[in-house]
């Protein structure tokens, strides 16, 4: 089934503090997950979106918006991506997690390279601490590994 | 108190895609995260998907080799050329070890090894990868004891099972063939090899699974130059003809792939400058379709294409008017151009792309 926008109709989608958002079906349908809702038929308006706040749905949607259109160049998809991701920490976490609850691969590719451009030159106490992790290592077992790779961590 | 339900936590798939985009440098540092980041890093699997996340990103660096002073070798930038690391190899002192030869590289690996010395059955071969310095000896020694012709290595990789292979000819005639895989770390012969004599130009020269040479047949007691040709998957050796045009008095020829083309580099000294046809194998295989894309007509005082650069263009080292320059070029443009690097000793034998995966991480130091 080929989804063109001059068919397109619009779908309700609502988010998990109960915001309802009016989208384009071609441009929803970038997400996997209400893709195939529509397919089946199972797209009741407005389509529950349980796991996805109404801040973070409206800028998802600005990023399909934006990815559905088929006049959008290749360098000019990039360049808008490049500013798209310029968020603070909290916010693509939030993105992420909705990328992946609503499966858009290009969108869960895009935020997990910010991340990591992000993190690569910084120290592990560092990485703990933005993935909120507890370092299970002893001193010695740590030290060790330092030994061990000492030129990765000049 | 913060407490780990109240704050974000990233599911285990998520962190996965993030850590395989991550330069090589940083996955070592970040193995002292915690245990379970120690145990993905290590992890064949993950090694494999950073390793095609690295390609399909085309994230790297230029290696370049440096014979004499300071370290063996360079890591440079690869857009500036900036150097910003110096590499010792990790080798005994030894003058015996130290007498290394490149024998190739691809895909982040380079392949060495170490002849001369008695006895000289002791001489081995290994692989070495600069991003996580780490080093592996093939467990199979290179010369066989009482054997007193050189063989020829070729080293390549394999896209179709994610393997870097060694290919051993031996000195002989026809040649015995041996093929080691990294993957299984074991070695295979082939039988039924094409009489005929491989010569050692180290370039990459891999299409498709099948790796290419210049080489020497003989027929009808007339020997003659051909290209040929093995097929890693279905492990075929085949003959492929060069341009009729191209014999005769030549300084030597690279066979390797360029953007998916088979190309051929000849080189000729006329006088006092030099020039290098370079060919192109427009229909794979098909002998009439090579046609002579262009000529690099400045002095080449050594015939040997050093190494690709990240776009697929071929590295050659060239004289200048008191300086030797590099330039890279695409035979299917038709143009070379120079790279803004000069005074490069004409000791430089490696300057080729680097994409900097975790493959041998696991290996000892």
């Amino acid at each position: 089934m080929s989804l063109s926008p001059s068919t397109s109709k619009m779908l309700s989608l609502k988010s998990s503090d109960g915001k309802v958002l009016e989208v384009e079906e071609h441009v929803a349908v970038l997400c996997e997950t209400i893709k195939s809702l529509v397919e089946d038929g199972c797209a009741d308006s407005p389509i529950p979106l349980a796991n996805v706040d109404g801040a973070t749905l409206g800028n998802v949607m600005e990023w399909c918006k934006k990815h559905a259109d088929q006049k959008a160049s290749a360098d000019d998809l990039e360049d808008w991506d490049a500013e798209f991701v310029e968020r603070d920490q909290g916010e693509l976490y939030h993105l992420i997690m909705a990328a992946n609850y609503l499966n858009i691969k290009g969108l869960l590719d895009l935020i997990c390279q910010k991340v990591a451009d992000m993190i690569k030159g910084k120290h592990p106490e560092k990485i703990r601490e933005i993935f909120n992790i507890e370092n299970d290592f002893t001193p010695e077992q740590q030290e060790q590994i330092r030994k061990d790779n000492s030129w990765a961590f000049e | 108190m913060e407490t780990l339900t109240d704050s974000p936590h990233v599911p285990w798939d998520i962190i996965i895609n993030i850590l395989s985009r991550l330069p090589a440098k940083s996955l070592i540092r970040f193995r002292c995260v915690c245990k379970s980041w120690q145990t993905l890093i290590s992890d064949p699997t993950f090694i494999d998907t950073h390793y095609n996340q690295t390609r399909a990103n085309n994230k790297g660096c230029v290696l370049m080799r440096r014979p004499y002073g300071g370290g063996d070798f360079s890591l440079l930038c690869d857009e500036t050329f900036v150097e910003h690391t110096r590499l010792e190899l990790p080798f005994d002192n030894s003058p015996f070890e130290r007498r290394l030869v490149v024998e190739g590289y691809c895909d982040g690996l380079i392949c060495f090894s170490s002849v001369g010395g008695f006895p000289r059955c002791k001489g081995n071969i290994y692989l070495w990868n600069p991003a996580v310095r780490k080093l592996k000896t093939l467990p199979s020694p290179l010369l066989p004891c009482g054997d007193f012709s050189l063989p020829y290595l070729t080293f390549c990789f394999l896209p179709h099972r994610n393997d870097y292979r060694v290919i051993k000819f031996s000195g002989a005639f026809p040649p015995n063939v041996k093929i080691y895989s990294l993957r299984t770390n074991s070695r295979k012969e082939i039988p039924n090899v094409v009489p005929c004599k491989i010569y050692a130009f180290r370039t990459d020269s891999v299409l498709n699974g099948v790796v290419h040479w210049v080489a020497a047949f003989v027929k009808e007691d007339k020997g003659y130059e051909s290209i040929l040709s093995f097929d890693m998957v279905n492990e075929v050796f085949e003959e492929i003809k060069l341009p009729e045009c191209c014999r005769g008095e030549h300084l030597g020829y690279s066979v390797m792939v360029l953007k998916e083309s088979l190309s051929l580099f000849v080189g000729f000294q006329e006088e006092e400058d030099g020039r290098v046809d370079i060919w192109v194998m427009k229909e794979y295989g098909v002998a009439e379709s090579w046609s002579k894309q262009f000529t690099l007509s400045w002095c080449v005082n050594y015939f040997c294409p050093l190494g690709f650069m990240k776009n697929g263009e071929v590295v050659l080292r060239y004289k200048g008017d008191d300086e030797n320059k590099l330039v890279s070029c695409d035979p299917r443009v038709q143009q070379g151009k120079e790279l803004g690097m000069y005074g490069i000793p004409n000791s430089v034998d490696v300057f080729t792309y680097c994409l900097e995966t975790l493959v041998l991480l696991n290996e000892g130091n």
